[in-house]
């Protein structure tokens, strides 16, 4: 059987760690995500921002108290688009 | 769009291999879990509540002839007004939601409606309130307990089921004391040691 192509969007260590972090809870904050997965602001903002236009993720911009507050979630084609990827991953790894 | 995967020259450069991928997935999703916010806030401030409101309806009861002692539940009023107003600043300052702390929230306010929904309907079940009410509070207790793996609260579940059904063959009067009781023993006692474990 031919092996499945990893969806690229997916198959970089920033953007997967963004992705399986959004996919454990309900929503995140930038700040959550950028501790978690140990990145720079400039390029967590980059990625996210290409997560979001491939429709994976929600960006919402709202503030708290003076601050600008930026919130992500998982949507339900990047849900679909994270679970192709690890099927994909487990045919790699059952060869 | 899609690119072939080549685990062996991707460990040149800094692409993953699938190996790595689902490592990284893994440490994430690790991450993500035991984030429940645990608060033992509630449990004090509610269970004082409870417990000075059923004591004090007892005592009128048992010692005066006030006329409406029930009127001592009123306390729940100004509690409901803290709790509210502790979330929401509590909501301010956490970065994450986890499902689980979507659930723990929402069987709570779902014990709520139902609470008030007993007090309204209270007629109609002979005035049974108390026993039912402390024996509903047995179930969000137990998943509390559940959900931020805390044995003693699953213990305080224990006892609101056991309580809540001795309730139903006592005499009102005494059942402000055993609710109190129960009370104590279910969320104070539980409170105090979650409050011990945040620190």
């Amino acid at each position: 059987m031919a092996l499945k192509d990893l969806d690229p969007l997916l198959h970089s260590q920033l953007r997967l760690g963004v992705m399986s972090l959004l996919m454990s809870v309900e929503s995140a904050e930038f700040t959550y995500l950028k501790e978690k997965t140990n990145s720079t602001a400039g390029n967590l903002s980059v990625q996210l921002d290409k997560l979001s236009e491939a429709g994976y993720i929600t960006i919402e911009k709202t503030f708290k108290g003076k601050k600008p507050l930026t919130t992500c979630k998982i949507t339900k084609h990047g849900l679909k688009a994270f679970e192709d990827y690890v099927n994909t991953l487990k045919q790699y790894i059952g060869k | 769009m899609f690119v072939s995967l080549n685990p062996d020259m991707e460990k040149h450069n800094e692409t993953l291999n699938p190996h790595q991928s689902l490592d990284l997935i893994t440490s994430m999703i690790r991450q993500a879990k035991g984030n429940v916010r645990k608060s033992s806030f509630y449990f004090l401030l509610w269970g004082w509540t409870i417990v000075i409101a059923n004591l004090g309806v007892y005592i009128l009861i048992r010692f005066t002839d006030v006329k409406n002692p029930f009127l001592m539940f009123a306390l729940t009023i100004p509690a409901g007004l803290i709790s509210a107003i502790y979330s929401v600043r509590q909501s301010k300052t956490q970065t994450v939601s986890t499902h689980l702390d979507q659930i723990h929230k929402w069987v709570w306010i779902g014990y709520g409606i139902n609470c008030v929904l007993v007090v309204v309907v209270g007629k109609s079940i002979s005035w049974m309130i108390n026993p039912v009410i402390i024996a509903m509070c047995a179930m969000p207790t137990f998943i509390t307990g559940v959900i931020l793996k805390f044995k003693p609260l699953m213990w305080g579940g224990v006892v609101f089921w056991a309580a809540g059904t001795v309730l139903f063959f006592v005499p009102m009067a005494d059942q402000f004391l055993i609710s109190a009781f129960a009370i104590a023993l279910g969320y104070l006692v539980p409170g105090y040691m979650l409050r011990k474990s945040e620190k």
